[in-house]
């Protein structure tokens, strides 16, 4: 099904680069707030809905998590293995959000089940580019749904 | 006496007849003197008259032979010497003559114009001893004559031997330097009879062996020097009486003390090959085998200092390449972590003018600006330098690779840069293949191709230039522009990363030619630059060539 405002949660450790992509996000046009979580264990609490995130309303399943692969506690990789591991994640769609453009990083995030890997860009108009291209994207892409939920366009 | 010469039938001699009458006259021994070819007696002596018993008058005017036949005159020695004009001598013994009378008769040529005209005789009569006496003072009276040509014989024969004498000498001389030369010598020269016993031993011999000549000389030679050979020493006797023969040997001298030698033997063999004498030089070769040794020893240390060293190169080299290794692993997650902030830094300055412009001063607006800027430079910098690393961190697997396929896959990416500069850029020739990484081919030429587009002066048409060129077993591709050129003391410096000849009026941060080296270092190939300030540039790059062999690749699947 056609998603008419996807909900994205942003993995990043970094409150500034937090903080940028939350104005970009907003000027680009996304209805729905930016989830974040800060770290490895943070996101997989957030998808498991535990502890703090046990609220749905407030914290919604995202239509698409953008991960950051450095990280501490448990890096980008740990997470993606994770997410792939749970039944009712697998298919999940997860986009590599990184700094590193290197080869063996790129390989091994796809090999783990990543559904697509971006470079964060250096400047903020390239950033800005980057989340009205994620934003058009998500709108032409088809999602799969879980049973038993409801997407937030169908509420 | 006047007028007995009157008596002379034929005439008288011409030289001095008047003094040879007189000698006949007045000599005390008997005396004739013939005329012609028929000996006439012309002149007789009274001890002649005497000697025969006769008158003077019965003798002249007859031939003389037929008066003395029964005399035992020589007829044919008158004759001879009638002939010849050599003076002659004869003895005979006078028949019916008891004890023996010996005659003898000495004959003169008498000469007239050097023509024998008559005879002059004498005679002289002895017994048996006073033989020998006469026959002595004849011959010395005769030898008188012949002095002259004796005494030229004598003095060739004195010229001859003297040029022998000076020969003699001047050998004799050479043999005494000769043999001081053998004493001279270093070498111990030794010569040996047939029993090996020593008969010869010069002054090398004695000052390197310890022994005098009167000690050595009658030993035998081995048992005095204690000779070891290399091989057994029965063999060696035989060995050296087959030809010449040489090799080290050990010798001990006469303090007890060895010696290693040179020796050399020859075998002096008589008509019948018996052997007639052996002789032997022996050279010290102690401090020169004690030399060889060091050398060789020092030798052998060497190849393993020469071995350690090696080692220890290819230690440090594997050290040094793994710690270059790192340091580019730590510069690339520097610049890589350097990046973060970075975004941060030029994220919120961008908001700042965006967002609160209004707020801010013209000179608070500029300096976001600026921050913004710097930001930006910085982190194309950074971007650069990981492309850098990046590029000589990457696996990089050769292949065949098309360079028209790469070409075109660069110019399409610059196409866009090339409408908006308008800018004219010609692929020439045929693009054969190269053994190359593609990625990094692509990124080369990219740069190679963007910067002959960039740098040119304002207003003029950039006019690239690519193509293809076959050298010995590799591809040469050029890139030509008609841009700034580079000035003869710049062209290697502009392949160190972040150097820029004309910052500020061109942008970019200066890694875009330290790239192209490391990448073209990467695959194995060369790059250089041929250019003139304010001419254009020619940039170069050259691949192998890739094998034909390698055309038809196996594809997967």
């Amino acid at each position: 099904m056609l998603v008419e405002d996807p909900i994205v949660l942003l993995v990043d450790d970094s409150e500034d680069d937090a903080t940028l992509m939350r104005i970009v996000f907003a000027r680009a046009g996304f209805v729905a707030p930016l989830q974040l979580a800060r770290n490895g264990e943070e996101v997989i609490a957030y998808l498991k809905g535990a502890g703090d995130y046990d609220d749905r309303t407030k914290f919604p399943l995202p239509t698409v998590v953008l991960l950051d692969l450095n990280m501490p506690r448990k890096n980008g990789f740990e997470v993606l293995a994770w997410i792939r591991q749970q039944p009712e994640l697998r298919r999940l769609l997860v986009y590599i959000l990184s700094a590193s453009s290197q080869t063996d990083d790129i390989q091994r995030a796809y090999d783990l089940g990543a559904s697509s890997y971006l470079v964060k860009p250096g400047t903020l108009d390239e950033l800005t580019t980057l989340t009205q291209g994620l934003l058009a994207w998500l709108k032409l892409s088809h999602f799969y749904v879980r049973e038993g939920e409801t997407s937030n366009d169908a509420a | 006496m006047a007028s007995k010469v009157l008596l002379f039938t034929a005439p008288p001699p011409a030289s001095q007849p008047g003094l040879r009458l007189s000698i006949v006259e007045h000599a005390p021994l008997p005396m004739a003197i013939v005329e012609g070819a028929r000996h006439i007696v012309c002149q007789v002596n009274a001890a002649f008259c005497r000697l025969l018993n006769r008158t003077r008058e019965e003798f002249i005017g007859k031939p003389f032979y037929s008066l003395l036949q029964e005399q035992g005159a020589p007829g044919d020695l008158l004759d001879r010497v009638y002939r010849t004009g050599q003076p002659e001598s004869h003895t005979a013994e006078q028949p019916f003559e008891r004890p023996a009378l010996f005659w003898t008769y000495t004959m003169w040529p008498v000469m007239e114009q050097d023509q024998p005209v008559g005879v002059m005789i004498q005679v002289t009569v002895a017994t048996e001893s006073l033989k020998h006496t006469i026959a002595m003072n004849e011959a010395l009276v005769l030898g008188s004559v012949h002095q002259h040509e004796l005494t030229a014989a004598g003095d060739k024969l004195n010229a001859l031997l003297r040029v022998e004498i000076a020969e003699r000498t001047k050998m004799q001389q050479l043999l005494s330097e000769k043999a001081r030369l053998l004493d001279l010598s270093t070498d111990a020269i030794v010569v040996l009879d047939c029993e090996h016993k020593i008969q010869y031993w010069n002054q090398g011999a004695e000052k390197l062996y310890g022994w005098a000549p009167e000690e050595a000389l009658g030993k035998v030679s081995d048992e005095l020097l204690k000779t070891r050979y290399s091989l057994p020493s029965e063999q060696m006797r035989e060995a050296i009486y087959q030809d010449r023969w040489s090799g080290e040997i050990t010798h001990t001298k006469r303090d007890g003390q060895r010696v290693t030698v040179l020796a050399r033997k020859v075998v002096d063999r008589d008509k019948q090959g018996n052997v007639a004498a052996i002789l032997e030089n022996f050279t010290d070769i102690t401090e020169s085998k004690k030399a060889e040794e060091a050398l060789r020893e020092a030798r052998t240390r060497l190849a393993e200092y020469a071995g350690q060293l090696e080692g220890l190169v290819t230690l440090r080299t594997a050290e040094l390449t793994a710690s270059n290794q790192q340091l580019e692993a730590i510069v690339y997650s520097m610049a890589h972590d350097l990046r973060a902030p970075l975004r941060a830094m030029q994220g919120f300055s961008a908001m700042l003018v965006d967002e609160a412009s209004t707020a801010l001063s013209e000179a608070g607006q500029d300096y976001a600006h600026r921050i913004d800027q710097s930001a930006q430079f910085m982190d194309a910098l950074l971007s650069d330098l990981l492309a850098y690393t990046r590029t000589s961190q990457q696996r990089i697997e050769l292949t065949t690779v098309s360079l028209e396929k790469v070409v075109g896959s660069v110019l399409s990416r610059l196409q866009k840069e090339i409408d908006e500069i308008n800018a004219c850029v010609e692929c020439s020739g045929s693009w054969p293949e190269v053994r190359a990484h593609e990625p990094t081919l692509i990124q080369v030429l990219h740069h190679l191709a963007g910067n002959a587009l960039k740098f040119v002066r304002p207003g003029v048409v950039p006019l690239v230039g690519l193509r293809a060129e076959e050298r010995a077993g590799s591809i040469r591709v050029w890139v030509e522009d008609n841009g700034l050129g580079i000035a003869p003391d710049y062209q290697q410096q502009i392949f160190r990363l972040f150097i820029r000849l004309d910052r500020g009026k061109y942008p970019g941060t200066g890694a875009g030619l330290a790239i192209v080296q490391k990448g073209i270092e990467r695959m194995g190939g060369q790059v250089g630059v041929e250019s003139t300030l304010g001419q254009g540039s020619r940039f170069w790059i050259e691949l192998p060539q890739a094998m034909s062999t390698e055309r038809g690749e196996p594809h997967a699947g």
